[in-house]
């Protein structure tokens, strides 16, 4: 029996969907059998993420309704034969699919594959009441940005009323060099307001951008640093104990600040 | 570079902990919101209880949040039409 | 695109006669607006006056009248041959046109040719599959999310953008860049045909073929593409080979 991790935020533009597709990839390249869902019904990206926008002729809408069965409408990656993705349909509306309908599509996803992650759209509303329809855990993105945080915090609420317990925290696009000036809420900053375990931080980085848009997730790229980030991710979401990295690239300066004991807060 | 020199040796008023001290602002008031259903069945508590003491103009019963500059306050305002006597 | 390049209607084209003809409707739709309610031309019989079905009976004698007058000595003495249908022109009619006609001199021949025309809706009716009627025009662009669903066939005045769809049961004709998913002849005709001046599309389908793009990015299309099923598979072509073929 498989488990459903659902991508949220409450933000938009933070990286879930970038997020999701990497997390994925990576899980497959370990061996696992993974679908990724695409519950942004109306706005769907995780299929020009992965590359696979060309392949789509059913959508999750299709499954939901019968007009095909799940089979015809799972789209299978180009790298890994063992990640697939359940594409969301770009023409309906987000309320042509109920949560009972996606925590029914779960169950049945769940006893075929290992992890089901599911990339749920911004806001809180019809689209995000599906999206962790039938999830059995959440992991949260955030950006280090007073919005986004406050956004997650929200969701976590929200979560909570929805009886997902233990959320799981992403902090991505972290400026270590922000973070060292001062400009940038630090990671215990944001883990001590929003107070739920860390599971990742990534930082920002020009290859995220490059990568998608080649339409290959940055975590197949050894020598990136955001890649490394979602490998970790990876480990510790199958349940490894993996040591978090260093995003400190020290400088003269900082240690310098070091030395007269007036900066390096961490 | 003055500037930069200046960030070094201050320390504290970077704007990363104006972003934080903001963000718990925000935070101690969205974290006391309550829906709108709970907050009319504290409506529906509140008038039992007080019910057993006094008698209240129900429908002029407001219960608020009030948001001021760094707390938040529950308002109740109560119109009170008549205070129960021990032998009522 | 001006009228008369490749894009006259009456040009032959592979069989897709039913093709031909809803550009030609297209055409005649989107050009005719100054089209004229009437028209002397002389063949090898003599002279004709043709009248368009579309314009108000006013309308093809005030034309008339303007004509004749400025051609005045050219038709003086001539007979002129009446060209409409019957059904059209009723006898009034017939006999308001032959007193303008004898204003200027000239003779009307009231023997009305419709032989030319009986054959035409013969052959109409020969192709069962295409009715004229059926043709949608959507004059703007389809963006991401937006679908167009049609019984019969869909032609588009704007771009197709990525993300959006248009599924139709005839042809689907672009006048300008097909990015989407484009699905034609849907309720199973696998002769329909997909056109556009740039067809670059995330998916084709015709009746019960699908082809994709490339995953590697192939040279973009120079010119007007038409997509049909040829042996079984979905063949994408230059539009101007096709005319020369």
């Amino acid at each position: 029996m498989g488990e459903a991790i659902v991508i949220t935020s409450g933000k938009g533009g933070v990286g879930k969907t970038t997020t999701t597709a990497n997390l994925g990839t990576g899980l497959a390249h370990n061996k696992h059998k993974i679908c990724l869902v695409d519950a942004d019904i109306g706005l769907r990206n995780l299929d020009v993420v992965l590359g696979l926008e060309n392949r789509i002729v059913y959508d999750l809408v299709d499954v939901v309704e019968g007009r095909c069965r799940l089979r015809q409408a799972l789209i299978k990656d180009k790298r890994y034969d063992s990640l697939f993705l359940l594409p969301a349909a770009q023409t309906k509306e987000k309320d042509a699919v109920s949560p009972e309908q996606m925590a029914e599509l779960m169950g049945t996803l769940k006893s075929e594959f290992d992890f089901i992650i599911v990339d749920c759209p911004a806001g809180i509303e019809q689209g995000f009441k599906n999206a962790i329809s039938g999830a059995d855990r959440a992991v949260i993105v955030t950006t280090p940005e007073v919005s986004a945080v406050r956004d997650a915090d929200r969701i976590i609420g929200l979560l909570e009323a929805a009886e997902v317990y233990d959320p799981q925290l992403i902090i991505n696009r972290l400026r270590p060099d922000m973070v060292r000036r001062g400009d940038m809420m630090d990671i215990q900053d944001i883990i001590d307001i929003l107070a739920i375990p860390l599971v990742g931080v990534v930082p920002d980085d020009e290859s995220i951008i490059v990568s998608s848009n080649r339409g290959e997730p940055v975590v197949l790229d050894q020598r990136s640093r955001p890649g490394q980030a979602y490998r970790n991710i990876v480990r510790r979401l199958e349940g490894l104990e993996v040591p978090f990295m260093d995003l400190e690239q020290k400088t003269v300066m900082h240690r310098l600040r070091t030395l007269f004991g007036i900066g390096g807060k961490r | 570079m003055l500037d930069f020199i200046m960030k070094l040796f201050r320390g504290s008023d970077n704007s990363k902990d104006q972003a934080k001290e903001r963000l718990r602002l925000v935070l101690v008031h969205d974290r006391a919101s309550l829906s709108p259903g709970l907050l009319e069945s504290l409506r529906g508590d509140l008038i039992e209880v007080l019910s057993k003491y006094m008698e209240i103009d129900e429908p002029g019963l407001e219960v608020d949040f009030d948001r001021s500059e760094d707390a938040v306050a529950l308002v109740a305002n109560i119109p009170v039409k008549r205070v129960k006597r021990e032998n009522d | 695109m001006g009228r008369g390049e490749h894009w006259t209607a009456g040009q032959p084209f592979c069989g897709a006669r039913a093709w031909n003809e809803v550009l030609e409707r297209f055409l005649r739709r989107g050009w005719t607006m100054t089209k004229e309610a009437c028209v002397i031309k002389g063949n090898r019989h003599g002279l004709m006056l043709s009248v368009s079905e579309e314009a108000s009976f006013a309308e093809i004698l005030g034309q008339l009248r303007e004509k004749l007058s400025a051609h005045r000595d050219f038709f003086q003495g001539a007979v002129v041959r009446l060209h409409s249908s019957a059904a059209f022109l009723s006898e009034d009619r017939v006999d308001d046109l032959a007193a303008v006609v004898h204003e200027y001199g000239m003779t009307l021949d009231r023997t009305m040719t419709l032989e030319d025309q009986r054959p035409q809706k013969q052959q109409r009716q020969k192709v069962p599959e295409f009715n004229l009627d059926d043709t949608k025009l959507i004059r703007r662009t389809i963006r991401s999310g937006q679908s167009i669903h049609y019984s019969g066939n869909v032609v588009v005045m704007g771009d197709v953008n990525a993300g959006s769809e248009i599924v139709c049961s005839g042809d689907i004709l672009i006048l300008g860049s097909l990015r989407g998913v484009a699905h034609a002849g849907a309720e199973g005709n696998a002769k329909a045909v997909v056109f556009a001046f740039r067809l670059e599309p995330t998916q084709l389908r015709i009746a019960h073929y699908i082809s994709r793009a490339p995953d590697e990015k192939g040279p973009k299309p120079t010119g007007p593409e038409l997509a049909q099923v040829v042996d079984n598979l979905i063949q994408i072509r230059p539009y101007g080979r096709f005319v020369k073929r």
